[in-house]
């Protein structure tokens, strides 16, 4: 079985028979090295006795148990960063990344006699340990040896491996805090954190639709539209200046999972109960974080030589950039002291140690060569040449990435702040974890919060603004807390933010937005007086109070179920067996309000994507529905088009009176057709589909005309052959549609039988007879 | 939009799924909104007096036009 047909999700790979099934992909020393990870040493199957014995042990707790209890801790701490995701899988090249940041790689100790050395794709060595001895699977593909030809997305561990695994101890990074700096001089207010991501998801809720191109990517339009409702602009010089902001946040709240890709239908879906925003601050700053790692087709800026090779459907799949971030990241969390400040240079530098000699964002002096040499001294020489020029691409590209990556999004996400450098005090060329930032990043890798040397305690919210009586809000920013900016951005509309203050309306629209999101008036209230600096005024309380009754008035429920029965005993029935729960509406229907057990007891009829196809229709124009896909809107819609026959509704017959009526109501020929064809059965008859646009005036492209023809049936073969031989006959002759018989055009029938008087072949008082049935034939032109 | 008494289908009830529902509680304001020139058309059958079956499809542009009318609907999406 091919590897690429065997259909494998984090979920069902570890299944016994997709595990056979992908196994036997594997060669047999992989498979063999395998079994040795779980059977132990002494195991000396061959490849099948060793897949059946693998699909047992793999299920099996208690030997997943011993197995695991060998791991290494690097084996396990990569394990455990899997398990810290919330899921069983991880993309390859964040995972790949992280496993070089927990055991990194040297350079090989032999290289002096080599001739040739690459760090080019060296980042996938650790991954491809876990990998050959199988503690992770590929989800595609077939080799236990990543690299730039051989790739899978992601590796799926074995939950029952994963259960094992029960927190994490991190190495700590290698790096030196400095002492200098004591104040942070460049901090982003968690307020201003908070705006800024309550400001985008009001955006993309506003903005509309957001489409997909038919490659799977937003299309232009939609950066544009948004920017315009953001008015996000920043042209500073500031090293903090973020460029394409709008394109950062979009595809952050897309690694959130707040926007979703719909492929099928090519657009972008806005899913509000996935928003971190809702959460308390700190929550949502891990959760941004996460996000932040995955982030795809966006990436920091960056200098040109940069090995980016991927096409524009790729990029939105992981690429290095994600696994950087993820190295950083974890970087962060390895820290010695979370709360000390760091030079980013020699956070470079550290990272340089941990990843150099097997990563670079850079493509350039990435190899080693040095055949050329002779004498061990030259040899010598050319390798600290390479290691210099190896670090020099460091520091101009990846280095580049490092500040780019501390400066834009992890300064915009509240997770980290500078203070200058001591040779360079206006510089932000230090840095330290901001409170939040440290317990996100102890989060994120199940660390405790005291390990992390800090302790974060929420303060209470203190009054942080004015409630006019004009119903507008002035909030002081200075006081107010990231819970209560997130609050009155959705229950106010912001009419002007300034460095201190920021001005909110509450309106019925802002009111009325609140309240779909999910938040109850009381509730709304309640919060608004308690961070209030005086008492909320009467009125502006009953307008609110008002507006929220206002949509208690009218409700739009979507993706309803409603249960049709036969009569109003037979739902009341229902309702009383417990069979189902909802809310009556008219006679004889429910609307469901609770999951239908028991599905098979009904019929059921789906409305969208499409109406069910219900109706057949005969070249008669008859269209009978069928009964058991009878919807709720056919006969409507029939009745609009057609006449019935009978009193049940079940047979109609189109006709041009129907058609000539349903287009008085304002109906055109294609919406008649396009109803028709949507919910017909089977093709529309193509005789009633053409009679359809002539009834409704279209005109054929030449006019039909029925004409008469006369045939001329001949006694003998001899005369029929005489007589289409001959060029005096023939100009008054058409078809031959019988060894002895012949079309003769209306028109020429008189001269024909003149001709045949006159030759012989009739006798002078035979008349002419036309009216022989005529079959209709086009003229043959000869 | 004409009313039809319910269909019999047997003895096994019809469950429809997927529908789009507008439900108002007053029976006039359901009127009013069929008159609606964008609205009407869009309300394409009548289960009561106050409530209505949009056009399959619809849900969205319909909750748009009732935003623009100035009304302030509750969306309800079922997760059944």
């Amino acid at each position: 079985m091919s590897y690429d047909s065997i259909i494998r999700t984090p979920e069902t790979l570890f299944k016994p028979s997709i595990l056979a099934e992908v196994l036997s992909t594997f060669g047999a020393d992989d498979v063999k090295r395998i079994a040795v990870t779980y059977l132990g040493k002494g195991t000396k199957l061959n490849k099948a006795d060793c897949i059946k014995a693998l699909t047992k042990a793999l299920v099996t707790p208690k030997a997943i148990h011993q197995a695991v209890a060998d791991f290494s801790d690097f084996e396990r701490t990569a394990l455990g960063l899997i398990k810290l995701r919330g899921q069983s899988w991880a993309s390859v090249e964040e995972l790949a990344l992280e496993c070089l940041m927990l055991k990194p790689e040297k350079l090989p100790a032999d290289l002096l006699s080599r001739g040739y050395y690459s760090t080019s794709h060296k980042h996938y060595g650790r991954l491809n340990e876990l990998l050959r001895k199988g503690i992770v699977f590929p989800l595609t593909g077939n080799h236990l040896d990543l690299s730039s030809y051989h790739h899978s997305f992601e590796v799926a561990a074995n939950p029952l491996v994963l259960n094992e695994i029960r927190g994490i101890q991190l190495p700590s990074l290698s790096i030196q805090p400095v002492d200098g700096p004591q104040l942070a001089r460049f901090v982003k207010r968690p307020s201003e954190i908070v705006l800024r991501l309550v400001a985008f998801e009001q955006a993309i809720t506003k903005v509309g639709a957001m489409n997909l191109t038919a490659k799977g990517i937003p299309a232009k339009t939609i950066f544009p539209k948004l920017q315009k409702l953001l008015g996000w602009e920043d042209s500073s010089k500031s090293p903090f200046a973020f460029t394409d902001p709008v394109a950062f946040f979009f595809w952050l709240f897309r690694a959130a999972g707040v926007l979703q890709f719909q492929f099928d239908v090519r657009e972008v879906l806005v899913l509000r109960q996935n928003s971190p925003i809702s959460q308390p601050y700190l929550q949502q700053v891990t959760q941004w974080l996460k996000a932040y790692r995955s982030i795809v087709s966006w990436h920091e800026p960056c200098p040109p030589g940069l090995y980016l090779y991927y096409r524009d459907e790729d990029r939105i799949r992981e690429t290095t950039f994600n696994g950087f971030r993820a190295a950083l990241l974890l970087a962060l969390g390895m820290l010695p002291d979370p709360t000390a400040w760091y030079r980013i240079s020699h956070l470079s530098e550290a990272l340089y140690g941990q990843l150099g000699y097997s990563f670079t964002l850079g493509r350039n002096s990435n190899s080693l060569h040095f055949w050329r040499e002779k004498s061990l001294e030259e040899k010598k020489r050319a390798i600290d040449e390479w290691k210099a020029s190896h670090r020099k691409n460091w520091d101009s590209h990846d280095e580049v990435f490092i500040r780019q990556a501390l400066y834009g999004p992890l300064f915009q996400l509240g997770v980290v702040e500078f203070a200058g450098d001591d040779d360079k005090p206006g510089q932000p060329g230090c840095f330290r974890l901001t409170e939040v930032g440290r317990v996100a990043l102890a989060r994120m890798y199940g660390q405790s919060v005291e390990s992390s040397s800090t302790k974060f305690i929420p303060q209470p919210d203190k009054p942080c603004w004015l409630i006019q009586p004009n119903f507008d809000v002035m909030v002081y920013l200075e006081s107010a807390s990231a819970e209560q900016l997130s609050l009155i951005e959705r229950v106010g509309s912001r009419q002007h933010v300034d460095a201190s203050t920021a001005t909110y309306r509450l309106t019925r629209d802002a009111t009325y937005q609140a309240l779909e999101s999910g938040l109850n008036i009381e509730g709304i209230i309640r919060q608004l007086q308690a961070s209030s600096l005086k008492p909320m005024p009467e009125a502006v309380i009953r307008s609110m109070t008002d507006w929220a009754s206002r949509r208690e008035r009218l409700s739009v429920h979507l993706n309803a179920q409603v249960l049709e029965f036969e009569s109003a005993q037979a739902r009341e029935k229902a309702l009383k067996s417990g069979q189902v729960t909802g809310e009556p509406i008219g006679d004889t229907f429910l609307l469901v309000t609770s999951a239908v057990k028991n599905l098979s007891a009904f019929s059921v009829i789906a409305y969208e994507p499409a109406l069910p196809r219900c109706i057949s229709v005969e070249d008669t124009g008859r269209i009978l529905v069928h009964r058991d896909l009878r919807d709720l809107l056919i006969v409507d819609q029939l009745s609009e088009l057609a006449e019935p026959i009978g009193t049940d509704q079940m047979e109609w017959h189109i006709t041009e009176k129907s058609v000539r009526a349903a287009m008085k109501k304002g109906w055109t020929v294609s919406e008649i057709l396009n109803q028709l064809h949507r919910r017909v059965n089977r093709n529309l008859p193509p005789v009633l589909n053409l009679a359809i646009q002539c009834w409704g005036g279209a005109a054929l492209p030449e006019p039909t005309t029925l004409k008469k023809q006369v045939v001329l049936q001949l006694p003998t073969h001899d005369l029929a052959e005489a007589i289409a031989n001959s060029s005096h006959f023939m100009q008054f002759i058409g078809e031959q549609i019988g060894p002895r018989a012949f079309l003769i055009p209306d028109v020429l029938a008189e001269m024909m039988h003149q001709l045949l008087i006159q030759y012989g072949f009739i006798e002078k008082t035979t008349p002419l007879n036309t009216d022989n049935p005529t079959p209709q034939r086009k003229k043959k032109q000869s | 939009m004409s009313k039809k008494t319910p269909v019999s289908h047997e003895s096994k009830p019809i469950l429809h799924s997927r529908l789009t529902l507008l439900e108002v509680s007053d029976p006039e304001l359901l009127e009013e909104l069929k008159m609606d020139r964008k609205l009407g058309p869009l309300m394409v059958r009548s289960l009561s007096a106050c409530v209505a079956v949009i056009s399959p499809g619809s849900g969205n542009a319909f909750i748009k036009h009732l935003l623009k009318a100035g009304h302030t609907p509750k969306i309800i999406e079922s997760a059944t």
